[in-house]
């Protein structure tokens, strides 16, 4: 199994810059989502990886520099956002294409591909065109091809953005499965945060060209390194304040209004320190205009909306001094319409104070 | 109602410029293939009567029926020609830079624009006994004396193939540019060098518009009348001008007519192979 690292690797179009001197290792066998929303550089990494763009800086393979190895000769699965299947040749044809590039015998690659199709579920289709396949079943071969030539690394493109949402999350799992049994390192560009969420050991969120954090899932979602992290992975209310002083490991600080609440953030922080806020709607639980406790972060609100989604309500309040809040409510709901007056109330633990 | 009769109405005027052309062409057609069965009463008249006459004087006789097959033979050959040249130009235009294909596609289209008579014209100044050729040939000492590069088959081919490029290029610089970008990168990550990319994908996935295009030049060469009037100067007539000269100088319809519908009997059948050859090895790039 083999292990990636980008050393400072920077690209730049002219005078655009699109990655900013990225350092990443990717470690055997492990499963990475490159997440983040389009022209944040992910796809560039992608391509930096397969040799397809000029790039400062250094990428290496298993500890050895492949700078200098061109794309065909880096041994690089690829599955294409767009699949990119040859419409000229079959299935199996498809499937083939890598091997018959190294030059195996004839029988090793029939059975090889043979090997593939069943890996894959494809038994049958080999005869058939890509033309006269479902988009599942593209996907699939897609992957067969860029696994058959058992390359040390499998880059996914967005693979699964053209399934519909069925199809999307079937082959979510599949794939996971997939990457699990045959244990190739993989790197997966998505924007989609669910699925990154879903599929990847470890999630590198990236903004601007840069990595703003790089950590498994959950702890990119419970502990956001930043604004930026905060707001693009799942929903948060974000509210700047600044820090008055600590609590019992806890910060105390005050929103722009004067309302004191406590929070959790960097042990760096000192007082009078510009932060954010970030609560996450289902930390937030909504409680009668009376309710009174000590222990957590109690404002007075206005109900503004509420969308029922059956399983779960998103509404949204708006507490006493402006700040809007993104609250969640399980279960049937107890039908609660805008105007109505609450509480909303959270652990000083689920409030967490990122950097901007 | 109204509204149903209006829209046929519109359609019917939409459709009847074209109907109209389609039928005037068959109709010219229908009255050649009439008269090639007809007897000639000399001096451009037509007798009465039903004959074979005109098809046995064309097809019994080697040196008429040469004409055809010297315009098979030299449209297979220079359609040959012009695809090498036209696939490097179309292939060119899809790797160079924006300002490089915009000068090849000005240059092409004002050649194509610019009538026959004119282009052929201009191969005849290049060619002729103190054209460019002969100079430059002559200032790099290949040659003394002049050499004789037009009215002979040598002329007539050059005219050809520098006049049918633009036929060529464009059909295939589309099919070209057609080809997903992803794909010659896929082959690329699987191992294909820059030549087996070539090969295994590109042009295989350019077929379609290799097929139209020589379809287009191989007619375009087979019915060549200016290039060689011009450039043959009688020494290398095609089938075309044996045609025009059998109808306005000889003023023997009958013969016109039975060897123009011998050729385009003949163009369609190997039209018909062509496409047919072509579709085999096309078969599984349309999507």
């Amino acid at each position: 199994m083999h292990g990636i690292e980008f050393r400072d690797v920077a690209v730049r179009y002219g005078s655009n810059t699109v990655l900013h001197g990225l350092s990443l290792a990717i470690a055997p066998s492990e499963f990475l989502a490159l997440l983040g929303p389009s022209g944040c550089g992910k796809t560039t990494m992608l391509r930096v990886l397969a040799g397809f763009v000029p790039y400062a800086g250094s990428v290496l393979l298993d500890g050895r520099p492949i700078d200098a190895v061109p794309t065909h000769r880096r041994g690089i699965g690829i599955v294409f956002q767009d699949y990119a299947l040859f419409p000229h040749r079959t299935v199996a044809e498809n499937i083939a294409f890598g091997l018959r590039m190294r030059g195996g015998a004839a029988a090793a690659i029939g059975r090889r591909v043979e090997e593939m199709l069943e890996l894959l579920r494809l038994g049958g289709l080999g005869a058939r065109y890509p033309g006269q396949l479902s988009g599942g079943q593209q996907q699939r071969v897609a992957l067969a091809r860029a696994i058959a030539i058992d390359p040390p690394v499998l880059l996914l493109d967005e693979p699964l953005s053209s399934l519909d949402k069925k199809l999307r999350e079937e082959m979510q799992i599949e794939l996971r499965q997939l990457q699990k049994r045959v244990g190739i390192t993989t790197v997966f560009v998505t924007h989609d945060q669910e699925e990154a969420l879903a599929m990847a050991d470890r999630i590198a969120v990236m903004n601007g060209g840069r990595i703003q954090q790089i950590g498994t899932p959950r702890e990119i979602y419970a502990r956001p390194a930043n604004r930026f992290v905060a707001d693009f992975i799942g929903r948060s209310s974000l509210h700047p304040v600044r820090v008055a002083g600590d609590a019992d490991g806890t910060w105390r600080c005050t929103r722009e209004d004067g309302t004191a609440l406590r929070a959790v953030g960097p042990a760096s922080a000192s007082p009078g320190a510009a932060f954010f806020l970030s609560v996450r709607p289902e930390s937030i639980a909504l409680a009668a205009p009376d309710h009174v406790d000590p222990a957590l972060n109690v404002l007075d609100a206005v109900v503004e909306d509420v969308v029922f989604q059956g399983g779960v309500s998103h509404v949204r309040v708006r507490a006493a001094g402006g700040a809007l809040f993104a609250c969640e409510e399980r279960g049937p709901g107890a039908g609660r319409g805008p105007g109505e007056r609450v509480r909303i109330a959270w652990t000083p633990e689920d409030g967490i104070l990122v950097p901007e | 109602m109204r509204a149903g009769q209006q829209s046929r109405l519109r359609l019917a005027t939409l459709i009847a410029p074209g109907t109209l052309l389609v039928a005037a062409f068959f109709g010219c057609l229908g009255v050649l293939f009439v008269q090639s069965f007809l007897p000639s009463a000399g001096m451009g008249r037509l007798g009465d009567g039903f004959t074979l006459a005109s098809y046995a004087a064309f097809l019994g006789d080697p040196f008429y029926v040469g004409y055809l097959l010297r315009s098979i033979a030299i449209a297979v050959y220079t359609t040959a020609i012009v695809l090498v040249l036209g696939y490097v130009v179309a292939y060119h235009m899809t790797l160079c830079g924006r300002r490089m294909r915009l000068a090849i596609s000005i240059v092409l289209l004002v050649q194509f624009f610019t009538s026959f008579v004119i282009r052929t014209y201009a191969v005849m100044l290049v060619l002729g006994r103190f054209g460019i050729a002969n100079r430059t040939l002559q200032a790099i000492g290949l040659t003394d004396e002049p050499l004789r590069l037009l009215f002979n088959e040598f002329a007539v081919a050059t005219g050809i193939v520098l006049t049918a490029v633009p036929y060529m290029v464009f059909p295939i610089y589309g099919s070209l540019m057609a080809i997903e970008p992803n794909l010659r990168a896929a082959a690329e990550s699987l191992g294909a060098t820059r030549r087996r990319i070539f090969w295994e994908v590109v042009f295989p996935l350019s077929l379609p518009g290799v097929a139209a295009a020589v379809v287009i030049v191989f007619l375009f060469a087979l019915t060549s009348y200016i290039a060689p009037g011009l450039l043959g100067g009688g020494y290398f007539d095609m089938i075309a001008n044996l045609i025009y000269d059998k109808a306005v100088n000889a003023q023997d319809y009958p013969f016109a007519a039975a060897a123009a519908v011998v050729s385009v009997a003949t163009t369609l059948v190997l039209v018909y192979l062509m496409q047919k050859g072509f579709r085999l090895a096309i078969r599984g790039t349309e999507r």
